[in-house]
């Protein structure tokens, strides 16, 4: 074939070919080199979304897990794989059709999860998001649990060929072993969708009748058409595996994955970290796997799990036996400011998500740094560091009591509405006499004494790494609400407010030689390789070495003689402390029937090592609070000294002089 | 184009002996089908590695191979004019073989394309319709070489080439219907077709869209319907997407072979057949393609080399129409990856998996090695 007009033609044709070839060419660069195309090749059909990396786990300071996070699954729908058919036969699949399929997609799910049909029902029906663009994935149940997941998964492909009973037709009998033989016809190539490709890959030839029966249901769409758009997904939940312990500490987080309240609200950045854009399966009945991110910071805390333990169940065991309404106790480590423990009544469970969002009482926060009260007696331990500092009053001091003290247009009693004569600065704190402490601040003045209250921090805010933390209140001369009175009620914790760890902090002063050191809950942050470890800062020195070992003896002296022999004594050990019973404030005065008893101690005196703030609101059986919180102190450091192993008085005198 | 069908000067000396007769077999174009083959069975191993059902099929592949180079051997020691003379004969065969199979079909319930012989092999009559067709149509064309410019004999040829066509579309197979059009297209082209009844067909053809149209089958429509609009329907689309997206993936050199993780993690789909190609790319990347790409050009020009060195027209007109065939699967199979075409199921000559299409090539290619050995056979 050698004519002129065959090689035209032949000519022609190559160059035809040719430019197919430059064309595919083209076609091929473009899209080898589409950066978006690598990016999307990590997984299969899916979205991106934002998430937030797995959170930082928290520890105690012993390396105890506190919080950490768990794989829970999360039920939704996948609109992009609803099928639709014309339902009301109507010839027409329009907006009644995909109702009535969305309906019949929540009454099923309905009997599968913990859902009514009615709430099923309106969260599927509304496919639209905020902004008014039509939705292709949307979250129905946030949280299953774990163990539920497959049960979840089974019961789907139960409900699919179970109770509808599909009849399997000898031609589908030979596509689908046609199919299981990894060979199939390309007609029922646009029914199979992924998910026959996935079963026939895990399953292969394996597959049993029933399960072949599944498949067809799923593929057939004539039975199974309902559920096929549903996801069961995992994702993080955080979960404190030591339940409502620490709950008060630790805070919690919401679905949101954003941390509030406590540890997890104040190191939400550290522990949540930034979020991350993530591949997310949206492949239907996949129950996928984890996703993929990197991990957040640990944090570990200056909290004592077991100290921590110990303290709730002290205080849990006296507010029953002194039948008290509520009631918290600080640990705290005076020389380093390390707090070990806070307990408080009623508790927390930060793992209760749904508690804290119906909650409309904040019971999320933690009372040691929120509820302010006034502190009553206790404060008189402040009153007196004050008025020794000033150098106005010495340990020696005396006062001639009358049981009355007229200042400001009030007049002041004492407890017991005694007069109690002669008496030194021990036996003003050990008799706890409103009337001796009235007449220090007031021998001082104001501006001296709201100095050194104000240099203790009553009324500002510690900076204590929990959230929620608020300042108390202290009115100074110049204040609108400010009276002379308050100058002397002041002295025995009237008239102002603090909060639990404020009084802690201030009087950790005393026991710490002058010194109060920074209160905080971290110990160390850790991610991965790098560790971060915070070191004890100085807050504030109120007073001298010399006044606050001057106020410690005689503390410890006070409970020595405190109406003859203290509660709050403990068998061998050298321990300070103060009693204190206050009033609860009123609206309209101060309410006649219930106290707020509480008791501030440490020990041992020498060389502190814990300091401890109990607090029972309301308690029952005796309104004061050297009969109940005092005994709650002793209790607590007899518990503590052993768990610290903290010897006894004589052994420690022993093997120091060796 | 000059080199590519450059005239070769002949000795004209009258050759009988059997090694001469082989000094002609076209070993170049045996070699890039022998690449081909290699390339596209590691291919095959890859994707369907450690595959539940699926892990033998390279295994199955290399058989099939071993049985296509026998066939070329032995189709190229017959001379092709045989099938010249036997080109009515195969043609009645193969319209009925189809038309049983359509019987068949209709009793089974279902698609029939299969003859299954005492469960031991299969046939494919489309596959077959393939070769056949490009028997009787090169015959055709070859007998009525000089009536061309008549337009009946072009409507003739269309009846001609139509009825198995018709019978292979309705099984429905649209892809081996589509090659059998391309087959007669380049044989009318290269046969001598003028250019203006050219245009009135093509005319004709435009207008008659809406008829083919309605002819189609549900699934046809939807994939026509699906490349057009992909936005239509995302769950249909999603091979071809992914298709995209691993080719996407392999970037200058690709991701390594047995390594991208879109054929290894089994996203891709019918990645051992239909989408292979799509797999050659995550894996060796824009190179390894364009190797593949420039093999097939490679084994056209050999195969239109031959055509243009043939003793006779009907010699020609078999090169023609199985160059352009062999050329045209690889450019429909390799525009479907692509999304350029609508996806119809072709596989990627010598490089998908799939035995009877493989058979088909290779006997093909045993026809047109019998048009290379024999173009100097007699003087004239």
């Amino acid at each position: 074939m050698r004519s002129e007009s065959f090689h035209n033609r032949l000519g022609i044709v190559a160059f035809l070919l040719g430019l197919c070839t430059l064309f595919v060419f083209y076609r091929l660069i473009s899209l080898q080199f589409n950066s978006k195309a690598a990016e999307v090749a990590v997984g299969g059909p899916g979205n991106f979304q934002m998430v937030r990396p797995p959170r930082g786990r928290i520890f105690d300071r012993n390396g105890e897990l506190l919080a950490t996070n768990a794989v829970f699954y999360e039920v939704g729908i996948d609109y992009d794989s609803v099928l639709y058919g014309d339902e009301n036969e109507d010839g027409e699949i329009d907006e009644f059709d995909r109702r009535i399929i969305l309906k019949n997609i929540a009454m099923e799910l309905s009997n599968l999860i913990d859902m009514s049909y009615e709430a099923l029902q309106k969260l599927v029906l509304d496919d639209t998001s905020v902004d008014g663009t039509k939705l292709s994935y949307k979250k129905l149940k946030a949280y299953l649990e774990p163990e539920l997941a497959p049960d979840l998964e089974r019961q789907m492909q139960q409900l699919y060929y179970g109770s509808h009973g599909p009849k399997i037709t000898p031609e589908f009998a030979e596509q689908l072993s046609a199919i299981l033989n990894g060979d199939y016809d390309e007609r029922v190539e646009p029914i199979l969708g992924v998910q026959l490709q996935r079963l026939v890959e895990a399953y292969g030839k394996d597959l049993n009748l029933e399960l072949r029966q599944h498949i067809w249901a799923l593929l057939s769409g004539k039975y199974g058409h309902t559920l096929r758009s549903i996801t069961v997904r995992p994702v993080l939940l955080r979960t404190y595996p030591n339940g409502p312990l620490a709950g008060h500490i630790l805070g919690l987080v919401l679905y949101n994955q954003t941390g509030y309240y406590g540890v997890e609200g104040y190191y939400d950045d550290i522990l949540g970290g930034d979020t991350e854009r993530v591949f997310v399966s949206i492949i239907p009945l996949d129950v996928g796997t984890e996703l993929q991110t990197d991990a957040n910071a640990d944090v570990y805390l200056t909290i004592d799990r077991e100290i921590q333990f110990l303290s709730e169940q002290v205080l849990a065991e006296s507010i029953q036996e002194y039948e008290a309404e509520s009631g918290m106790m600080l640990v705290g480590d005076p020389t380093t400011g390390d707090i070990l423990a806070i307990a408080s009544v009623p508790g927390f469970d930060p793992n209760d998500i749904e508690a804290v969002i119906t909650d409309t009482e904040n019971v999320g926060r933690n009372p040691a740094v929120s509820e302010q009260f006034e502190p009553g007696s206790v404060f008189k331990v402040i009153t007196m560091a004050a008025a020794l500092e000033s150098g106005v009053f010495s340990r020696y001091s005396s006062y001639f009591d009358t049981g009355k003290f007229e200042y400001g247009g009030i007049v002041i009693k004492n407890w017991d509405l005694k007069a109690h004569d002669h008496q030194d600065m021990t036996g003003l704190l050990a008799r706890s006499l409103n009337v001796g402490a009235a007449t220090l601040s007031t021998t001082l003045g104001a501006k001296q004494y709201y100095d050194y209250l104000q240099a203790f921090g009553i009324g500002r805010l510690t900076h204590v790494d929990i959230q929620g933390e608020e300042t108390g209140s202290l009115r100074r001369p110049g204040d609108p609400h400010w009276h002379d009175a308050d100058l002397a009620t002041n002295s025995f914790g009237q008239g102002l407010a603090v909060t639990g760890l404020q009084m802690l902090t201030a009087v950790s002063a005393v026991a710490n030689g002058g010194v109060i050191m920074q209160p905080h809950l971290l110990q160390e942050i850790r991610d991965g390789d790098m560790v971060y470890t915070a070191k004890p800062k100085i807050l504030g020195n109120p007073i001298s070495r010399e006044v606050a070992n001057t106020l410690t003896d005689m503390l410890t002296a006070s409970l020595q003689t405190e109406t003859s022999h203290s509660k709050a004594l403990v068998g061998g050990y050298k321990l300070a402390g103060k009693t204190g019973t206050a009033q609860i404030p009123m609206p309209y005065g101060y309410d006649t029937e219930r106290t707020m008893a509480s008791f501030i101690g440490w020990g041992p005196v020498d060389q502190p090592r814990f300091i401890i703030y109990v607090k029972l609101d309301a308690p029952q059986t005796s309104q004061w609070g050297s009969s109940t919180a005092a005994p709650t102190f002793a209790k607590m450091v007899e518990r503590l000294v052993i768990h610290m192993e903290i010897p006894p008085e004589e052994i420690r005198q022993r093997l120091a002089s060796e | 184009m000059s080199t590519l069908f450059s005239r070769k000067s002949r000795t004209g000396s009258v050759i009988s002996s059997r090694r001469e007769l082989w000094k002609n077999f076209d070993w170049l174009l045996i070699i890039t089908v022998a690449l081909l083959l290699t390339i596209g069975t590691a291919m095959i191993r890859s994707s369907t590695f450690e595959h539940p059902t699926l892990y033998d099929t390279p295994r199955q592949q290399i058989q099939y191979a071993i049985v296509g180079f026998a066939l070329i051997w032995l189709l190229a020691s017959i001379d092709y004019r045989y099938w010249k003379s036997l080109s009515k004969f195969i043609y009645v065969l193969i319209i009925m073989a189809l038309l049983l199979l359509f019987v068949l079909g209709v009793v089974a319930g279902g698609a029939q394309r299969w003859f299954e012989f005492f469960g031991l092999f299969y046939i494919q009559p489309s596959e077959l319709a393939k070769i056949g067709s490009v028997i009787w149509i090169a015959s055709f064309f070859a007998n009525r070489g000089n009536q061309l410019n008549q337009f009946r004999w072009i409507i003739l040829s269309i009846l001609h080439a139509g009825i198995p066509a018709a019978l292979v579309m309705a099984q429905p197979d649209l892809s081996s219907a589509v090659m059998i059009i391309v087959v007669w297209l380049s044989i009318l082209w290269t046969a001598g077709v003028r250019p203006q009844h050219l245009a009135i067909l093509s005319g004709v053809s435009i207008a008659s869209l809406p008829a083919i149209w309605l002819l189609m089958e549900e699934y046809q429509r939807n994939r026509v319907i699906n490349f057009l609009n992909p936005a239509l329907d995302p769950g249909a689309q999603y091979n071809v997407r992914q298709a995209i997206i691993s080719i996407g993936s392999g970037g200058w050199f690709g991701q390594g072979y047995n390594q991208a993780s879109q054929v290894q993690l089994r996203f891709l789909k019918v990645r051992h057949t239909d989408f292979i190609f799509s797999a050659t790319a995550a894996e060796f990347g824009l190179l390894g393609v364009i190797v593949i790409m420039l093999l097939f050009v490679v084994i056209a020009w050999r195969i239109f080399r031959i055509g243009n060195n043939a003793q006779d027209a009907f010699g020609a007109y078999l090169c023609y129409g199985m160059g352009s065939m062999i050329f045209a699967q690889a450019f429909f199979n390799i525009g479907m990856n692509l999304n350029l075409l609508p996806v119809i199921g072709l596989p990627l000559p010598f490089f998908s998996y799939g035995g009877s299409a493989l058979i088909t090539l290779m006997i093909g290619l045993g026809i047109v090695q019998s048009v290379a050995i024999n173009q100097n056979k007699y003087e004239y």
